[in-house]
């Protein structure tokens, strides 16, 4: 370090009560600049902090269930603005809003604004989550309560190209005070990569959320020929709906190619008025496993012939950086945002439109060409070996020397 | 009427309702609503998110809970830190000053009582310069006296 003394650093985060890819990143951050010296100290935010009153406003539990989301972006954003943190020389800002929080050398590791008020904002709207109107006006609160603070930070390491294009387009943050920045996968990665099983498994890993869009794999496999089994990993608040899907498309072939978005991905799942599960059997193709240690996510990456990421607008794509670590050749949709800047077509994967149809040709062609698949997987290997844990620490690191000695 | 069609019976109400809170909990979707919202909870509703949206403005802006300052270019923290480091400073130059006393000491004495000699020995040499003027004196008063008996001899023996 080249600052004085040990300067402090407090990490900020809201806790989701979810360990997906960002909070295990982020835990290896908080640990690297711990070994090199520096003080730091984690300080969480809680969604469900308050409700009955937000800011001194009272808001009674009819008004904040007509849009719990916003409500809790606001319970972050009084706690954010609450904070304290003279004590500490510089804040590494996380997930929305803390990048809010009152500090002169602020530095962001941003992935995402609270997408359903910016980039998602209308199919989330669309998709039911809430009222037209009430969402338009939350959207609005939150885009001027977020333009409040957020060119007060110093300097934003965005997560992939496509979120540094929003920290532009919504913020108008100039280039100069933005960096790309890459997170390593969260597995160990061997030197030399792994024998490619042709005759493994298709495999979808990631907790089943809005807008993460399992059901387009769900829908691509019953459009397959071949009866090669799907293996999803992880659990999720929408994984009962995805069975249920996979049941309904078992028993009703009419429907495999029938249906439309909103029936699929676009909707609240489970939570949608009327919703009732399929009361058929599961239909034998998936292999639904639900959440997994490490090591069973690992075995799963290498018992698989091809790996699915069907996302939408993904910030990064940390999923298919692991596929890669275990040279797996990896599907995206043209429209999976950080996905498809990690998975280029044709040399570590394949990119295809978000249609059940053009997923299912994709999945087939590297099932019967296993020459491809193994080529393409080699090659991610070599790219997710590229992106390492201590130039990730290190390029953080030199960000909040860079702000601390301004 | 398809599966997806049919009414809500007592185990998917109950299903959904033990949903709901953990849905809630990972913040991935509202829960279900039974029905349109009277207008008044839409209006009221618009009317609180007016009023969130310049509170919390008034809360990132408002610095008085901070004792009425911006925050600081150097940070209590900062100031702290080179506060202790200046103060180990000073102490380790006290350490190094006693260190040197510790030397010194011993050789100003010396140099106290070199100089006390020096002065004895002045004292001295200035004490034997006088007795020696004196004698040189009487030496002189003596050689004078016996220049005059010389002179008053060679007077009388002509």
């Amino acid at each position: 370090m080249a600052t004085l003394g040990t300067p402090r650093i407090a990490v900020l985060r809201p806790d989701h009560g979810v360990l997906g890819g960002f909070e295990r990143h982020l835990a290896t951050v908080v640990a690297g600049l711990k070994r090199r010296g520096w003080i730091v100290e984690t300080i969480g935010l809680d969604p469900r902090g308050t409700r009955s009153r937000l800011l001194g406003v009272p808001v009674r539990p009819v008004q904040y269930e007509f849009h719990a989301d916003y409500f809790a972006y606001l319970s972050l954003v009084e706690q954010t603005a609450a904070l304290d943190l003279r004590r500490f020389d510089a804040v590494l800002t996380t997930q929305p809003p803390t990048y809010l929080a009152r500090h002169d050398r602020k530095v962001a590791l941003f992935y995402h604004q609270a997408r359903q008020f910016y980039d998602l904002a209308d199919i989330y709207a669309e998709s039911g989550f809430a009222e037209e109107e009430i969402h338009r006006a939350a959207t609005e609160s939150v885009r001027a309560i977020d333009g409040e603070a957020v060119g007060d930070v110093r300097h934003w390491l965005a997560g992939s190209d496509t979120v540094a294009e929003r920290l532009r387009r919504y913020w108008r943050i100039p280039d100069d005070r933005i960096s790309r920045y890459d997170a390593p996968a969260a597995c160990v990665i061997a030197e030399s990569p792994p024998p490619y099983d042709p005759a493994g498994s298709i495999l979808h890993v990631g907790r089943m959320e809005w807008p993460k869009r399992p059901e387009l794999l769900v829908q691509a496999v019953h459009l397959l020929d071949s009866q090669r089994m799907t293996s999803f990993v992880g659990g999720g608040s929408r994984a009962d709906f995805v069975r249920s899907l996979d049941a309904r498309l078992g028993d009703r072939p009419e429907d495999r190619r029938g249906l439309i978005e909103t029936e699929t991905w676009r909707n609240r799942g489970i939570f949608t008025a009327g919703w009732r599960p399929y009361e058929g059997r599961a239909s034998g193709r998936i292999d639904f496993i639900g959440p997994v240690d490490d090591a069973q996510r690992d075995a799963a990456y290498r018992s698989a012939a091809v790996v699915v990421a069907p996302a939408h607008n993904e910030d990064y794509g940390l999923t298919a950086l692991e596929a890669m670590a275990f040279a797996r050749p990896v599907i995206a949709c043209g429209d999976g945002g950080g996905l498809t800047e990690l998975v280029d077509d044709g040399v570590t994967g394949l990119i295809v439109d978000p249609d059940p149809a053009a997923m299912a040709a994709a999945i087939t062609r590297l099932l019967e060409d296993p020459t491809l698949a193994a080529r393409l997987g080699l090659a991610g290997h070599a790219k997710a070996r590229s992106i390492t844990e201590d130039r990730a620490v290190a390029q953080i690191e030199q960000t909040l020397e860079k702000v601390l000695a301004g | 009427m398809t599966p997806l069609e049919r009414p809500r019976n007592g185990a998917q109400i109950l299903y959904q309702a033990v949903r709901r809170p953990l849905d809630r909990r990972i913040g991935a979707a509202a829960p279900d609503r039974a029905g349109p919202q009277p207008p008044t909870d839409r209006s009221t509703t618009l009317a609180i998110i007016d009023e969130l949206t310049e509170r919390a403005g008034d809360a990132l802006r408002d610095h008085d809970d901070l004792g009425g300052l911006p925050h600081p270019t150097v940070t209590t923290a900062t100031l702290n830190h080179h506060l202790a480091a200046a103060a180990d400073r000073s102490e380790a130059v006290d350490q190094r000053a006693g260190g040197s006393r510790r030397i010194v000491d011993p050789i100003v004495g010396i140099q106290a009582a070199l100089n006390d000699a020096l002065i004895h020995c002045v004292h001295q040499l200035d004490h034997r310069s006088r007795l020696q003027d004196r004698r040189l004196t009487e030496l002189e008063a003596r050689l004078a006296e016996a220049d005059r008996r010389i002179a008053s001899l060679e007077a009388r023996t002509g």
